[in-house]
């Protein structure tokens, strides 16, 4: 029976910053009301389509599909009646996104049969009539009265709707609260038509009804056009990129190039090799994957620095391309972890490139499959916990200090949802009154939690298809121009275009770098996939000593202590250590730790014996799981790997479920309960992130390879770390890490210094890059100027042939970088000097125009430079910390030695903490990372690396101590701590009784700030400036 | 003749009076703040200020710090008396007295020797005078000018005299840091840091061609303060009668229409005033506060007609006030004066409509004045009044789930 009625223009929340409720809490209030169909028009997208349709299915609904196509010039539900009219839809949406003169009417294609069109607006519905089943919309009030009567006059067939933009009228203040965000407006300052009607929610027929009691038809024509729309929106076929060639059977064109492959890689073919490249190439001709492996192996060909991941680099395809880098045969990576006959998602491949190259890969990507065949993949932005509270407290008007004063409270928080609870118990909020309105403000923060907010682009998700993007998904611009599809991955994936992914990697632009600085030097450096360091004895003892600072994936404070605590370097062991070092995992590395010195122990079950033999009997990767619960439980593959799937995405209630089938296997098997939990508990070690082993083998290889370059190559390795960013700690910790290697870190030099730094030898020059707060151009200019005709010889002639701004010069001087030019002149009168001859002459003013420059060059009239004081060490510090960020000249800690002379207790130094194992001692710390964890009580703690003038070294705050210290611990400065030696496997770390935060101010340990004195003179300032990350 | 300015400076005026008046508060950190919970400091002790506390910082900010801090409310309107009273004690001495801020004060003594004697022994009576009368302690500073007598004062403790004879002032000034110069902010002082010019004497010694090279036209005033050199009298205080309402929210206030509402109610209880002693203000001014401290100030000429009515003179202020809300902080104080009074006329209207209009007004305002001079001021009220007693915009507009309440 036909509805008598039905809403067919609905907006979600995906109608961004306007409305207020999700597909599903639409879909839901729709069944609560009775409904059987529902339209979702959200604005000029299909922004939360797929959702929408896996909701609808969810819920029993029958799906609509359209949406409000919205111009300056007039506005129009569009709905697609047809599959063909969804795709007619698609390209419009495309259109008004990439057309900047978009008209809807000029821009609507002839579909009568495809598209319906619902408007209020009589030239919309007039012009459109003829191309499309035309209606004109009427909402309740005068405005709706007054198109009904548009419909009389014009003959066409009214048809009500309610243009919800909310499930309930409770959402109603969401709505205005996400319009005051969106308009940097207050509540109270909102202009009415920025908002819609609070009655704009999902009313049922019965109260529609109540509305249009004088035109029961217009209700009624919502369940006839409901009716001729598609509703049968089940699933979508897969879409793969085409492979372009003149012969038409590119499985021969796969065949032979892996042909090649073997040749290239083994040298000769091997029958194990046949067999795994016959079961491979069988699979993935019936999966459809020929032509996704060949664009693949195309891209990557153009770039030989790379690194293929994930799952795919078990498979020996992609070796064979050269993909991926490792022997899945050697290695035994399994390929049914990638491609499995029972597999019905589309895996993708996930391929590393320098990040810096990226853009210019995307680029090339489009330009060798055209333009309108390749989309990047959107992120839909939301607000997270912080971003939630911060634009609420702005809509009260709280002051900026006093918003920054509790999210910075809130570090590392990410999702909005029990804020409350968080702060109620958070050591950090204690003694910290959050008095009204902030109980308001955390509230409606924790509301905003899945909204999105605005579209933004997925990190290298790239759909190439056979024909055109818009075809499947509108498309749109990106902040810098590209097109993106209105889809995240998951609803791509779910709506079947396969992707890959081409990501950004700052590793493999450190060993690009390096390798580049290697030839530079020595005239030879060895090839990127030749390279092949896993035998190499004193890569491996790096890695087996920890020293692994800048070393690709194993850099971080836990996996230094992990590779300290085995003493192992080799690669198979590294393979284990990237997979297992995991957030819920950590009574199991020391598990392992111990059964790798040789402890006892009992495999779990002698079924997986075999299985986890090389992981010391621990479940170390995804495929463990996978492989576990088809031998323990008879799960099916493809049961197995959803299993895997759930705990990686800690759905509770689904989790539950296959915890019943999975004990229930269990014990049909005679599996003792006992064994079963403890399993169990091991698979939940799983949840959060993961890896499977073909992943942990790619970048286990790349850390050989990066750990090799440093061995070798410090100085080299050391400047391409430093140049691309760092990675887990900042610029200041690498430099002091390349201190601790013996290398000489030299300043800035106008002359000397490159835009990046530079290592040759034993030192490293530092890049202009590093110098802050200075004009690009400028740095561009000079290093141009410099490279065409020259050094520079004096600062007269860097003036006459730069033309540089005074502000820009003043910054190069104080950062040293123009020192070698100064002659005689110190650094307050160099200073002087540049202030007088750019400031000073007669066109300073107009110094950036210049023809103005080269009619009347600037003045060379000698400059009288007073007889200035040279600046004291301390003065220096102080511009170092403005122009680098940091104190180069001397480790930050010397800055406090006065302070320390007045304390009369011993200070151990860092290197010597393992001579003082058991004992409670005072060492000095500048922290260089850290990290919040949470204990199984739920209470925070804190892991803390600190270095001192001779050594990094780790500490814990465990949460009785981190209550007490966590509000006093900042980045940028420098502590005394007293603390416990503890070793464990022969790693030493400092369990942290005490924190005192020291002043540098010569005076000693002291909070206050200075009195009234120049802040650029003033010693107490911090030595490092903050950079988000620490020091 | 020489000249002889005397300078005193009363150290952390505000929290003095309060150890004045409550003499127990001298032993312990003592803050001056709003009673507000998100209030800034507005004063602070010496014990205070050892502990890290400083005028501008936030109130909670503040008791973190310290914790035994004592919070006591401001009485701007009792520190304003003592200000003036001590005042007019200095003026006994000179008639040329000046008093910038409370706590600070100029008198000029040239010229009083043969009245007063000595006038290093006259600005130590002066100092006698506040220490017995008002229970005060001041650093004084005498010398030629109004800049060196203000930095020998800043030189000295409380209690304690500084005189800079003439002639000697460069030889005072030059080996004291640039920073104690008034006139060299913070970011005068951090360019001077970068030349390394730590000392005044550094500074002073620079040829003017060669610092007007690199401070442009800021150069010569930054010569004649580092050499002394200061010609400006001493400017006696003149009070202009004015009508000053200051609201002080307990809540930061951020919805319009509230705040709307309490300008409308300054108008009112101001025009009340203006009416019952039948004067007219020339020009109005307002200044917000804003919670993070920002102040934005507007003054306007008041057209003859503005007057007298309330709604009229709110009508007209009411554009000013909303340009000065637009910035997306709430207020915490809202400020309106007025000034330039004179006897209230009315020119008669050019067109009989406007006088209908200010006829029905001015009978309405009748009205109600009669209504309220006979049952009181708060037996009725404007529509527009009835939105400060409702609900914060979050709980107006968004219904909370979890309940009132702070955590």
């Amino acid at each position: 029976m036909e509805e008598t009625f039905v809403h067919l223009h609905v907006h979600s929340h995906y109608s961004m910053m306007r409305g207020a409720s999700s597909v599903q809490a639409l879909c839901k209030a729709a069944v609560e009301a009775g409904f059987r169909h529902l339209a979702l028009t959200d604005t000029n997208g299909f922004y939360g389509l797929v959702n929408f349709l896996e909701a609808a299915k969810n819920f029993g609904i029958r799906p609509i599909v359209g949406a409000t196509v919205e111009t300056e010039t007039g506005k129009a539900v569009v709905l697609a009646r047809t599959a063909r009219g969804y795709e007619l839809l698609s390209d419009l949406l495309s259109r008004r996104h990439l057309d900047e003169n978009f008209h809807l009417v000029r821009a609507f294609p002839e579909a009568p049969e495809d598209l319906a069109v619902l408007s209020s607006d009589p030239g919309i519905v007039k012009a459109l009539r003829s191309r499309a089943a035309c209606r004109v919309e009427v909402v309740p009030g005068p405005s709706g009265r007054k198109a009904l009567h548009v419909a009389t006059a014009l003959g066409i067939p009214p048809v009500a709707t309610n243009a919800v933009y909310f499930a309930h009228p409770d959402d109603y203040p969401i709505h205005r609260l996400m319009r005051a965000i969106d308009l940097n407006r207050t509540l109270s300052s909102l202009p009415a038509e920025e908002t819609v009607q609070p009655g704009q929610w999902l009313k049922p027929e019965a109260e529609m009804a109540r509305h249009f009691p004088n035109a029961p038809e217009a209700l009624a024509n919502t369940g006839r056009l409901a009716g001729e729309c598609l509703t049968a929106w089940d699933r979508f076929s897969t879409v793969f990129p085409s492979y372009r060639d003149c012969r038409d059977d590119h499985f021969a064109v796969l065949v032979d190039r892996c042909r090649q492959g073997i040749i290239r890689r083994y040298g000769r073919t091997e029958p194990a090799i046949e067999e795994r490249l016959a079961e491979e190439l069988d699979l993935i001709r019936s999966k459809g994957y020929v032509d996704y492996f060949l664009v693949v192996a195309d891209i990557v060909g153009s770039r030989p620095i790379h690194c293929g991941r994930g799952s795919a680099a078990a498979s020996l395809v992609s070796y064979l391309l050269g993909i991926t880098h490792v022997d899945p045969v050697r290695h035994r990576l399994l390929f049914g972890r990638f491609l499995n006959p029972e597999r019905k998602d589309h895996p993708d491949i996930d391929v590393d490139f320098p990040w810096d190259e990226r853009d210019d890969l995307f680029d090339e990507v489009r330009r060798c499959h055209g333009p309108e065949r390749m989309a990047l993949v959107a992120n839909h932005t939301g607000f997270a916990a912080r971003a939630a509270v911060r634009e609420v407290a702005k809509v009260y008007g709280i002051p900026a200090p006093e918003i920054r004063e509790v999210t910075r409270r809130m570090s590392f928080w990410t999702h909005p949802e029990d804020l409350r609870h968080r702060i109620q118990n958070h050591p950090k909020f204690r003694g910290f009154p959050l008095d009204p309105p902030w109980p308001e403000i955390i509230d409606l923060a924790s509301r905003l939690e899945s909204l999105p907010r605005h579209l933004s682009t997925h990190c290298g998700g790239v759909i190439l298809v056979p024909d055109r993007v818009s075809r499947y998904v509108p498309v749109q611009r990106n902040a810098k121009g590209d097109l993106i599809i209105q889809w995240e991955k998951d609803q791509a994936e779910a709506a079947g275009l396969v992707k890959i992914d081409l990501l950004g990697n700052r590793s493999l632009a450190v060993i690009r770098d390096t390798l580049a600085a290697i030839e530079e030097n020595t005239g030879k450096a060895p090839d990127y996939a030749a390279l092949n360091p896993v035998d190499d004895s004193a890569t491996q003892d790096l890695l087996r000593r920890g020293d692994s600072m800048g070393v690709f994936y194993v850099e971080s404070p836990a996996m230094r202590q992990l590779q300290q605590k085995t003493r192992r370097g080799d690669f198979e062991h590294l393979v284990i250590h990237s997979s297992i070092i995991r957030p819920a995992a950590n009574r199991y590395i020391r598990e392992y730790i111990r059964r790798l010195h040789g402890a006892p122990y009992e495999p779990l079950h002698p079924s997986i014996a075999d299985l986890l033999a090389e992981t010391y009997g621990i479940l170390v990767y995804q495929e463990d799981v996978v492989q576990a619960a088809m031998i323990l439980a008879g799960f099916s593959w493809g049961e197995a790997d959803r299993l895997r799937k759930v705990i990686s995405r800690k759905s509770r209630e689904q989790l539950s479920q296959f915890r019943l089938r999975f004990s229930d296997g269990c014990a049909g098997r005679g599996i003792p309960r006992k064994v079963v939990d403890a399993i169990w508990e091991m698979f939940t070690s799983f949840s959060g992130y993961s890896f499977c082993k073909p992943h942990s083998a790619s970048y286990a290889l790349v850390s050989f390879k990066s750990a090799y370059l440093k061995v070798h190559h410090p100085a080299e390795f050391m400047a391409a770390v430093l140049s691309n960013g760092g990675g887990y700690y900042s610029t200041f910790a690498y430099i002091s890490e390349a201190r601790r290697m013996g290398i000489t870190v030299l300043g800035p030099d106008v002359n000397e210094s490159r835009w990046n730094y530079r290592g040759k030898g034993e030192t490293i020059r530092m890049g202009l890059q590093q110098i802050r707060g200075i004009h690009r151009d400028t740095i561009d200019a000079l290093l141009e100027e410099r490279s065409r005709n020259g050094p520079f010889v004096s600062i007269d002639d860097i003036l006459d042939r730069l033309n540089i701004p005074a502000s820009d010069a003043a910054i190069l001087a104080r950062s040293g970088a123009m020192d070698s030019l100064a002659g005689n002149l110190n650094r307050p009168q160099l200073l002087w000097f540049l202030e007088s001859r750019l400031r000073g002459g007669p066109f300073s003013r107009n110094e950036a125009r210049t023809a103005q420059r080269i009619l009347f060059p600037r003045s060379r009239m000698p400059f009288d430079v007073p007889p200035l004081p040279d600046l004291a060490s301390h003065q220096k510090w102080r511009q170092e910390v403005d122009t680098l960020g940091f104190v180069l000249s001397v480790h930050p800690l010397t800055a406090i030695e006065p302070s320390l002379r007045k304390l009369r207790c011993p200070i151990v130094p860092a290197s010597d903490l393992a001579r003082h194992v058991g004992r409670r001692i005072r060492v000095l710390g500048w922290p260089i990372t850290r990290k919040e964890v949470f204990t199984r009580e739920g209470e925070s703690m804190e892991f803390v690396s600190f270095e001192d003038r001779t050594a990094i070294y780790e500490s814990v705050f465990f949460p009785g101590v981190f209550r007490r210290f966590c509000q006093d611990l900042d980045m940028n400065r420098a502590y005394l701590l007293l603390g416990d030696v503890e070793s464990e496997f022969g790693t030493v770390s400092l369990t942290v009784r005490q924190l005192t935060r020291i002043n540098e101010r010569p005076g000693g340990i002291s909070s206050g700030p200075p009195a009234r004195r120049s802040s650029r003179s003033d010693p107490s300032i911090p030595l490092c400036a903050s950079d988000g990350r620490g020091c | 003749m020489e000249r002889s300015i005397v300078h005193l400076n009363i150290p952390d005026f505000y929290t003095g009076m309060e150890e004045l008046r409550r003499p127990e508060l001298k032993k312990h950190p003592l803050v001056l703040a709003e009673p507000a919970v998100r209030s800034v400091v507005q004063g602070v002790n010496d014990a205070a200020r050892r502990e890290g506390i400083r005028e501008g910082m936030p109130l909670g900010h503040a008791r973190r710090i310290c914790r035994r801090a004592l919070v006591v409310p401001p009485d701007l309107r009792f520190y304003g008396e003592v200000h003036r009273s001590i005042l007019q004690e200095f003026a006994r001495f000179s008639p040329l007295v000046e008093g910038p801020l409370p706590g600070r004060y100029f008198v000029d003594l040239t010229g009083t020797r043969r009245l007063w004697g000595p006038e290093s022994d006259t600005a130590w009576r002066m100092e006698r005078l506040l220490a017995d009368r008002k229970g005060l302690h001041a650093r004084v500073g005498l010398a030629s000018s109004k800049l060196v007598s203000q930095v020998a004062a800043g030189c000295i403790t409380a209690g304690d005299l500084s005189r800079i004879f003439p002639g000697g002032e460069t030889s005072f000034l030059y080996p004291l840091p640039v920073n104690l110069l008034p006139g060299v902010g913070a970011v005068t002082a951090s360019r001077l840091a970068d030349f390394n010019i730590q000392q005044v004497g550094m500074l002073a010694s620079i040829p003017a061609e060669s610092l007007a090279g690199v401070f442009g036209a800021m150069s010569t005033r930054l010569l004649r303060i580092a050499r002394g050199i200061d010609p400006t009298p001493v400017l006696p205080f003149r009070e202009a009668a004015r009508l000053t309402l200051v609201h002080h929210s307990d809540r930061d206030e951020i919805d319009r229409e509230k705040l709307e509402a309490l300008l409308f109610v300054q108008v009112e209880e101001a025009c009340w005033n203006l009416r019952v002693h039948n004067r007219r203000p020339g020009r109005f001014a307002l200044e917000i506060r804003h919670a993070d401290g920002v102040t934005a100030k507007t003054r306007h000429l008041l057209p003859v007609n503005a007057v007298h009515i309330d709604q009229r003179l709110f009508r007209f202020m009411l554009p000013a006030f909303r340009r000065l809300i637009e910035r997306r902080v709430a207020v915490r104080r809202i400020v309106l004066e007025f000034s330039d009074f004179s006897i209230p006329f009315r020119q008669m209207p050019l067109f009989p409509w406007e006088n209908d209009s200010f006829e029905e007004d001015r009978q309405l305002q009748k009205a109600l004045d009669d209504i309220r001079r006979r049952f009181g001021k708060q037996i009725i009220c404007w529509g527009k009044t009835a939105v400060m007693h409702r609900s914060s915009p979050g709980q107006r507009d968004l219904p909370n789930r979890s309940g009132p309440g702070g955590f």
